[in-house]
């Protein structure tokens, strides 16, 4: 029981939702976010390997007193706004969060480490599609 | 052995594994859980003390769903079918989100099965 997780307890019993299931939250709502570089899909993951450069979003989230902090590093595609793709992010992940698992966003913090180029994004789509 | 009654007619006992299996199969029934009947079993714990259950349920849920939502109808799900198919008692159902897969997940994990 190393893991951290948020507790509710009632007369039911005890609900318990974990750091993992928010930061898979954090992660399909930020990939919703246009012009966000998407990884290797959870399900392959290989799409990385092929293209010999990680874009995956590292995403991590801490638990406190207050509620959650989420800290995610992205990679944008070229041709998008950085800063707006930063914006989305944060507006979906705080709201997908609150909304899904009940537990107050306190910040998301986004870092933007790398700009991918469209033309190898979408090669790779395709073949990682067949 | 876990629940055992004295009746004039003779013994009645419940197995715990009757308990988990029943507990299982109630907590796959929930809309927005992963894992089906059968496999459902390997994330349920069930402790019997007497005549009082308690259940614990180790979830993985599929995204778009309201999670607290989600808990509760499991919680209320597993208490009915448990008390009602074996005359226990629940004292409380966790329930443990641990893992969270998207809906796409969910149906290539359908195919493979198949």
């Amino acid at each position: 029981m190393a893991e951290k997780s948020v507790k509710i307890i009632d007369e039911d019993g005890q609900i318990a939702i974990s750091e993992e299931v928010v930061t898979s939250i954090a992660r399909i709502a930020a990939e919703k976010v246009d012009g966000i570089a998407r990884s290797g899909k959870t399900v392959s993951g290989l799409k990385s390997f092929f293209g010999g450069e990680d874009t995956a979003s590292i995403i991590k989230s801490e638990f406190s007193d207050d509620g959650v902090h989420i800290e995610l590093t992205i990679a944008v595609e070229y041709g998008y706004p950085v800063h707006e793709v930063a914006q989305g992010v944060q507006n979906n992940v705080q709201k997908d969060v609150e909304e899904m698992a009940g537990i107050d966003v306190i910040g998301v913090d986004v870092y933007v480490r790398k700009v991918i180029p469209i033309a190898t994004e979408k090669k790779q789509d395709i073949s990682s599609e067949d | 052995m876990t629940k055992e009654e004295a009746r004039e007619k003779g013994h009645v006992s419940i197995s715990q594994e009757v308990v988990t299996a029943i507990a299982a199969i109630a907590a796959s029934g929930v809309t927005g859980i992963f894992h089906r009947e059968e496999g459902m079993k390997r994330y349920v714990e069930t402790e019997v003390e007497g005549e009082n259950v308690k259940v614990t349920v180790r979830a993985t849920l599929i995204h778009g769903n309201s999670l607290y939502k989600v808990a509760k109808e499991i919680q209320t799900r597993v208490r009915t079918e448990v008390e009602q198919m074996t005359g226990l008692q629940v004292s409380g159902v966790n329930v443990d989100i641990q893992r969270l897969v998207t809906p796409e997940e969910q149906q290539l994990s359908k195919k493979e099965e198949e």
